[in-house]
């Protein structure tokens, strides 16, 4: 191998050079594509709305384009290490052994590279179908689109995908070489196999002895759970295990790898899904037309006055903000910037501040719009807008028990807020037009997007495509938008909504399988026959999606415990849109917890200040992750405060 | 023969409160077991049951059932226009037929009959076991109709090949389905809906359209049960003896479960306000003047993509009228 590279390294070279840069072309065509997506809805919006002609199709359309974008996405993404996955032991073993984890991470590439070539062998046969009968989308005589197009990218994307997964081992083998993982380093090379092996073992085992499906169940969920905690990336865990379930229930890896095919392409290929790039790409406008900034400076002219006013104004500027931004890893970057020097500037200690911005900032996630909100709406498959609703009050209390918190604290343990001095607030000199031109963004985005949705003239889809035009003419207005900015946005919008997407699909069909082994039925039969009840089940589920949220991401958790709670919720007769308030709540637990918080990761990158500590701000930020529980526990308790707007 | 325990897994995209789907659970997998008990066959199978789309979506009845994710499944030809255009017969033959018992008796003798209806479920490694249909459809407004001219600059919704119904009337056709009915209406994205009597009570459409015009364009063949071929072709004899008795038995137990529910849907909603009248014969005959022959059209484009669609139109109109049917168009004639 090396003496061909010897021989030939300026084609080797030039080959990877190329491959780069077809996957960048790929990215850039997908990116494009979501942003197109955007102005056919708008347009959509606006041809029934004004001239009574709505455009037949785009329904079908972004059906479709889904699917397209995210594949033709994805080895972007992958080359960009941007699959979620828990870091908390790898990163361990990276500092001890770091010719093992090196290893390591080439057999999870070398896993990566396995799916994403069977998922590619999986869709081949539908695509060359496709072509060869020219199978279309829509209704003839009324409108029809050929579908080989996308099944080509399917293909092509996946393909790509696990190319680019094999460079990246190839990178890491080499990498292992670099760093002495020479003959004398070989047993803990090795020990980088034994999981594959025992994957191997494990799935032979089960094929050979035909044990009940619910005990495959079991097992799977063990093996997916284990390969999240050693560092694979969620989504490739998932799918592998998906695989190998579905292949050892149906005796036949065929079925196996059509099915993945199937779960790529038709998972996400709803007009609903949609509703994910686009409340991305509002927010991350949002991000680029600096109203955090402004709506901050608005609420500390609005509760300056209060002792402990200054953290009432980021707990108050910060609700502002999620009401017009789905993605709460948004709020904590741009407050971590604006509100926590302003904050130390007054008086408070740096671990309240930042603690106290973390803690904020998963409002983003429960006040509407929310992303986890969407998410979960179409995986349960009940009303995003009627979940947007429900969580209006849920958000308000949230952010009430925050403010009064805060000024609680201030008062009663100024040892922990810091000694708070009013006097230097420099916004006191603010008029107050200057305060509503501040906020008047934030209320014509509300009044859009919620009003929107509320008076029933958009879907959630529709709304996300108005909510992101009108966030850009904003930032256009506010002349924070140059060329550059626009496709750092839209590339970004690309990046966060492929990897969710790649997400939902590779749940999907680890709980398709699921599904087959019958587990999550019994599951719900057996929950409903104890007599546990409802109020069992809550504690039982709170404890697990606190213990979750310490390791994981938000939408991992959702995806994995749905399709496992989802029914035994039917079973004891709870209500679904309440059942959704209560897991996003909960689930916002976790960006506040250690080892993994989100919220507190993008807090202290973004911070610039290696003087506060990942540890200050977990500590900070701990009263709110009381705070958060309690309201949980009290919107479980009382389900009217989600459901009453709904008039349930 | 050998005992033997068969593990079928039965799955559907919808939930058991249709139907076509109810029916499965109700009828099928019960009933296999009890009849091969009562045959004294040893054999017996071992169900694994998924409805209500945890196993694939609406988009995917068809190609489940082809890569053999589920074994047996409800398979809805109506959003395979593209793979099973012969099964979309009725959708391009308006006005033909209200009688749905009498429509799924016509398909499964005909798929019996045509070795093109079986083709097409072969082609995607399936056996057809019993046909589901539609109740027939009607118009809900919120504007009374008393005359096809009504109709004239409405926006209606008609969502895949009906749209095609309104051609000729003026009315514009609007995408939409069951779910999102109800919001477009009432937000004025559309001022009606054609839709079937059976699924709009529970949608609460007539809260918002309270002029139910019956019309009767025709029940519709919506698809129907189907088991994978491969699995199929493993089954003991007498387990496939079964299954196609209770695939006959499927149509005429989601055929008879729709009866029930048109005349109580009817009825509710009536006492929940709704006005309802029908629409005179003689403007459901202006209706269809003024419609293009798109069963013509229909039959020339399958055709030209291989598909022999003239010869179950003609099949189709055929044995409606040799039924005493009385389609208000001869499609197969004229042009
Ligand atoms: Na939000
Ligand atoms: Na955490």
């Amino acid at each position: 191998m090396t003496r061909v590279v010897k021989n030939t390294p300026g084609l080797f070279q030039m080959l990877q050079r190329f491959f780069t840069n077809f996957i960048g072309w790929m990215n850039g065509a997908g990116v494009v594509w979501v942003f197109a997506l955007m102005f056919l809805i708008c347009a959509d919006i606006t041809g029934r709305t004004v001239f009574d002609s709505p455009i037949r199709g785009v329904t079908e359309m972004v059906s479709l384009s889904l699917v397209a974008c995210v594949f033709l996405q994805i080895a972007y993404a992958i080359h960009r290490a941007r699959l979620t996955r828990a870091e908390v032991v790898v990163g361990k073993v990276e500092a001890r052994q770091p010719v093992l984890a090196s290893d390591w991470s080439a057999v999870l590439f070398g896993v990566g590279c396995l799916m994403f070539a069977l998922l590619a062998v999986g869709a081949w046969p539908d695509f060359t179908r496709a072509v060869r009968t020219a199978e279309f989308a829509g209704v003839e005589g009324i409108f029809t689109i050929p579908v080989w197009p996308i099944k080509m990218l399917l293909v092509v994307g996946a393909a790509v995908a696990a190319l680019e997964c094999l460079r990246q081992l190839a990178g890491r083998l080499a990498e292992s070489a670099r760093l002495g993982g020479g003959a004398a380093a070989s047993m803990p090379r090795l020990a980088a196999l034994v999981v594959p092996v025992l994957i191997v073992a494990c799935v032979a085992i089960l094929w050979a002895a035909g044990v009940e499906q619910r005990t495959v169940g079991g097992v799977m969920i063990a093996m997916v759970l284990m390969l999240i905690a050693l560092g694979m990336p969620i989504a490739i865990a998932l799918l592998l295990v998906g695989f190998l379930g579905l292949a050892i229930l149906k005796q036949d890896f065929g079925i196996a790898t059509r099915t993945l095919a199937l779960a790529a392409e038709g998972t996400i290929s709803e007009y609903v899904f949609a509703a994910v790039p686009l409340f991305v790409l509002m927010g991350l406008f949002v991000n680029a037309s600096d109203i955090g900034r402004d709506a901050f400076r608005a609420a500390q002219r609005i509760f300056g006055w209060i002792y402990g006013g200054l953290g009432v104004a980021t707990v108050a500027a910060n609700a502002l903000f999620a009401a017009i931004t789905g993605i709460s890893i948004a709020s904590a970057a741009i407050f971590s910037k604006i509100a926590v020097p302003e904050m130390v500037r007054q008086g408070y200690t740096a671990r309240f501040a930042v603690g106290l911005t973390a803690g904020s900032s998963v409002l983003g996630m429960l006040i509407p719009p929310s992303l986890l909100l969407i998410i979960y709406g179409v995986i349960a498959e009940v009303s995003i807008g009627g979940l947007f609703i429900a969580a209006v009050i849920p958000g308000i209390l949230l952010s009430i028990a925050f403010a009064a918190g805060v000024v609680l604290m201030a008062w009663l343990t100024p040892g922990f807020v810091g000694h708070v001095d009013r006097a230097r607030s420099d916004a006191r000199s603010m008029s107050w037009l200057e305060v509503l031109l501040g906020i008047l963004p934030v209320f014509v985005l509300i009044i859009l997007v919620l009003g929107g949705i509320y008076g029933g003239v958009f879907t959630p889809t529709e709304a996300g495509a108005a909510g992101a035009f009108a966030a850009m003419l904003i930032a256009l207005v506010k002349r924070r938008l140059d060329w550059a900015k626009l496709w750092e946005v839209m590339r970004e919008t690309g990046q966060v909504s492929v990897t969710i997407l790649f997400l939902i699909i590779a749940a999907s069909t680890f709980s398709r399988m699921l599904t087959l082994t019958e587990l999550p039925q019994d599951v719900a039969l057996f929950l409903g026959d104890t007599g546990l009840g409802m109020f069992g089940f809550l504690a039982a589920y709170l404890v697990l999606l606190i213990i979750l949220g310490t390791v994981l991401d938000s939408t991992s958790i959702l995806l994995i415990l749905l399709p496992l709670a989802l029914p035994v919720v039917g079973e004891l007769g709870g209500n679904l849109i309440w059942f959704g308030i209560v897991t996003v709540v909960g689930i916002e637990i976790g960006l506040m917890t250690p080892p993994l918080g989100l919220s507190v990761y993008v807090i202290k990158s973004s911070l610039d200040d290696e003087s506060i500590s990942l540890g200050t701000i977990f500590a900070g930020a701990f009263p709110f992750v009381l705070i958060t529980l309690a309201i949980t526990i009290l919107l479980m308790a009382f389900p009217q405060l989600s459901l009453w707007l709904l008039g349930l | 023969a050998q005992a033997e325990t068969v593990r079928l897994t039965v799955a559907a995209s919808h939930t058991t409160a249709l139907p076509w789907v109810g029916v499965m659970q109700s009828l099928v997998v019960p009933e296999s077991n009890r009849r091969l008990e009562a045959m004294g066959s040893p054999n017996r199978i071992r169900w694994t049951q998924a409805y209500g789309g945890s196993l694939y979506k609406y988009e995917n009845t068809l190609e489940a059932i082809e890569i053999g994710l589920t074994d047996i499944g409800w398979v809805g030809t109506l959003w395979e226009l593209s793979k099973m255009p012969l099964q979309n017969v009725t959708y391009y033959t308006p006005f033909s037929n209200d009688d749905y018992q009498m429509l799924f008796e016509i398909f499964n003798e005909l798929h019996e009959a045509l070795p093109s209806l079986r083709d097409a479920w072969a082609g995607h490694n399936a056996r057809f076991l019993g046909g589901s249909v539609l109740d027939t459809y009607h118009l809900m407004t919120n504007f009374p109709v008393d005359s096809v001219d009504d109709l004239n600059g409405r926006k209606i919704l008609a969502p895949g090949p009906s749209a095609a119904w309104l051609e000729g009337t003026g009315a514009v056709p609007v995408d939409g389905g069951l779910t999102t009915y109800y919001t477009q209406i009432q937000t004025g994205v559309a001022d009606g809906v054609l839709t079937i009597l059976t699924g709009a009570p529970p949608y609460r459409i007539h809260e918002v359209a309270p002029y139910i015009t019956l019309v009767g364009l025709g029940s519709m063949l919506t698809g129907g049960m189907a088991i994978n071929l491969d699995t199929w072709n493993g089954l003991p004899e007498d387990v496939q003896q079964v299954i196609d008795e209770l695939g006959a038995e499927y149509s005429r137990g989601v055929a008879n479960e729709l009866g029930v529910r048109y005349e109580r849907g009817l009825e509710s909603m009536q006492a929940e306000g709704a006005i309802v009248t029908t629409l005179p014969l003689a403007e459901k005959r202006r209706w269809l003047d003024g419609m293009p022959n798109i069963a013509a059209r229909w039959a020339e484009l399958t055709e030209a993509r291989g598909v022999p669609a003239r010869e179950v139109l003609e099949t189709y109109m055929n044995a409606i009228r040799e039924r005493g049917g009385a389609p208000l168009r001869d499609w197969d004639r004229g042009d």
